[in-house]
């Protein structure tokens, strides 16, 4: 049963990222975005990360992909593009480089033993996180605070009026 | 929740994510836009974060080490993601075009 969850949504995912970088038109390749992120969320729910899961949501796909979205609207190109124009000349051998790639990293995920345990988290997951992001965790917590401060005054900076 | 997790192998997670990492890279190479540019690499850090999560959950589920480092990757990457699409507002602001093959001022 999990088994055919995981490949519904993988497959709905790597279409979505498929659609992402292969339609021409810039807006339907930000809506395939929005949909490969939920199915990643889907991903990181069946994993039993359900709190990933849900910042995924909140941070991908509620701000991301409309930050996203604003800067498509704001550089108002026309949308409508036809291929040559929405893709560099030399993507036959981008994608042939892709796929050789993928070959390599299949074929060393598939033949490593992985020292795969048979436990679950803890119940209390999301608790137990809260606590380890204050007390081990807290130098990686604090930097972060500290690069979003430096982001949101540097964006803020950047896009201003001149 | 715990026995329908254990169903899936681990192998499966990162062909998926092994997937999601070289579409990324197609699209972070071969398209003009620099919008679309930016969604390659949001898909690139995704794909990682799903490495970390299904290394997480398979190997290692009572420590969290896994889980905090995906929720780092996160905010940094939205962090850039911000930090990006400025850059991209305020180089359209001054040449009308967001094509990245234009932008070549600096190349040698």
């Amino acid at each position: 049963m999990a088994k055919v969850i995981f490949l519904v949504v993988s497959t709905i995912t790597v279409l979505a990222a498929l659609a992402v970088v292969s339609l021409p038109n810039v807006f339907h390749a930000a809506l395939g975005l929005v949909l490969a992120l939920l199915g990643i969320a889907g991903l990181y729910a069946l994993l039993g990360a359900g709190y990933v899961a849900v910042v995924q949501v909140l941070i991908y796909v509620g701000a991301v992909s409309v930050l996203i979205i604003l800067a498509i609207m704001v550089s108002e190109r026309p949308m409508q593009q036809s291929p040559a124009e929405a893709f560099l000349p030399q993507r036959g051998l981008t994608a042939l480089v892709s796929a050789v790639l993928f070959v390599l990293l299949v074929s060393v995920a598939l033949s490593t033993a992985w020292p795969v345990v048979a436990a679950a988290p803890p119940m209390d997951m999301v608790a137990r996180l809260g606590e380890a992001l204050v007390e081990r965790y807290l130098l990686p917590f604090e930097v972060a605070s500290v690069v979003l401060l430096i982001s949101l005054v540097g964006a803020v900076y950047i896009a201003r009026e001149p | 929740m715990q026995d329908i997790v254990g169903e899936v192998p681990l192998t499966w997670y990162l062909v998926v994510a092994a997937a999601l990492f070289c579409i990324g890279l197609y699209g972070v190479l071969s398209r003009r836009n620099a919008v679309t540019i930016l969604m390659g690499v949001e898909l690139i850090l995704n794909a990682a974060n799903l490495n970390f999560i299904a290394f997480w959950r398979h190997i290692g589920p009572e420590r969290f080490d896994g889980v905090v480092f995906a929720l780092i990757v996160m905010t940094v990457a939205a962090c850039e993601a911000a930090v990006g699409l400025a850059l991209i507002i305020a180089i359209y602001r001054s040449r009308r075009s967001v094509d990245l093959s234009d932008a070549d001022l600096l190349q040698g």
